[in-house]
């Protein structure tokens, strides 16, 4: 008879002390009883994947808008709008008033104040007083 | 309350499970008083480590609770062992890494306390079947520890019944070779 022959016998030698006790046994009770991980991880897999939707949604609408965003403040309309606007009005108005009390000769002064009465209407000239006024 | 529930579930393994009315009458205490030693065993065996030992037969007996397979009479403990196997298998891969950074677990033994004396002699032959290549591993410990039949093996492993014979005489030689001097075969 060959030693592998005698394997259980030899088994039964050298892990006599190897058994499956009651510990074991009520550990497996234990584990039987609660609900299984893959239960558990398959419950979590729909809420995962509603997560990664939204996120995805998300990334894709901030990409979509981006360029749109950029176009419209980019876009010729928007600056002339943008300048055209009562704020800039006056801005533009009181730096050509600035540039007006720059020192001029005599004769320029003449020739510009009868341009100015012929040109000029009163409105205009409301306009220059009252950003003047503020603070 | 366990017992019943194993000839109500699925049948995964259909070779060791059947659909038909001839279920096992075996309630789960008894498969276990039967066969968790030896599921064990052959874990340890398989592994080298008593803990993980420990937790495939606790698997394999979780699973026969939660999954409620129809076993065929006779063909119970068949059942457990495949089962135990495969998991012994996915344990193996996944700590391959490990063993290949860390170096192979000692295979330790544990006699009980009146065999300590008789342990010498045969404590070779067990550390060279823990060392075999799991492929070899398995049929060794099927064929000569179990005592199933070559067919009986390759229907569990669902490999041919070439290949176990090849497996069994490829280990036996590198047994041989490991043991030099000891008669093996």
């Amino acid at each position: 008879m060959s030693k592998l022959d005698q394997l259980p016998e030899i088994t039964d030698h050298v892990l006599s002390g190897l058994r499956a006790d009651d510990s074991l046994k009520y550990h497996i009770y234990q584990k039987a009883a609660k609900p299984s991980s893959s239960s558990v991880k398959a419950s979590r897999k729909p809420l995962a994947a509603a997560l990664c939707a939204i996120s995805a949604v998300m990334i894709a609408v901030f990409m979509l808008m981006g360029p749109l965003m950029g176009r419209n403040t980019a876009s010729p309309d928007a600056v002339t709008k943008s300048e055209s606007t009562p704020a800039t009005q006056i801005q533009t108005i009181q730096a050509g008033s600035e540039l007006d009390q720059s020192p001029v000769t005599p004769e320029e002064e003449k020739e510009s104040s009868s341009e100015e009465e012929e040109n000029e209407d009163p409105a205009q000239e409301e306009e220059i007083t009252e950003p003047s006024a503020m603070p | 309350m366990i017992g019943s529930l194993l000839s109500l579930g699925s049948t995964d393994h259909p070779e060791m499970a059947s659909g038909e009315s001839s279920v096992s009458a075996l309630s789960f205490d008894e498969l276990y008083e039967r066969y968790a030693t030896d599921v064990l065993r052959v874990s340890y065996y398989y592994l080298g480590d008593r803990q993980r030992a420990e937790d495939v037969t606790q698997d394999v007996f979780v699973r026969l609770i939660t999954t409620c397979p129809q076993l065929v009479p006779g063909r119970e403990k068949a059942w457990l062992l495949k089962v135990a196997l495969n998991r012994c298998r996915d344990l193996w891969r996944g700590a391959w890494l490990k063993k290949v950074v860390l170096g192979h677990p000692a295979f330790e033994l544990f006699p009980a306390d009146d065999e300590i004396g008789r342990l010498a002699e045969n404590t070779a032959l067990a550390e060279a079947v823990n060392r075999l290549p799991a492929g070899f591993k398995e049929v060794v410990l099927l064929h000569y520890y179990q005592g199933y039949g070559v067919s009986e093996i390759a229907l569990m492993l669902d490999i041919s019944e070439g290949t176990v014979s090849s497996r069994l005489s490829r280990a036996r030689s590198r047994l041989q070779n490991d043991l030099k001097g000891d008669d093996v075969i």
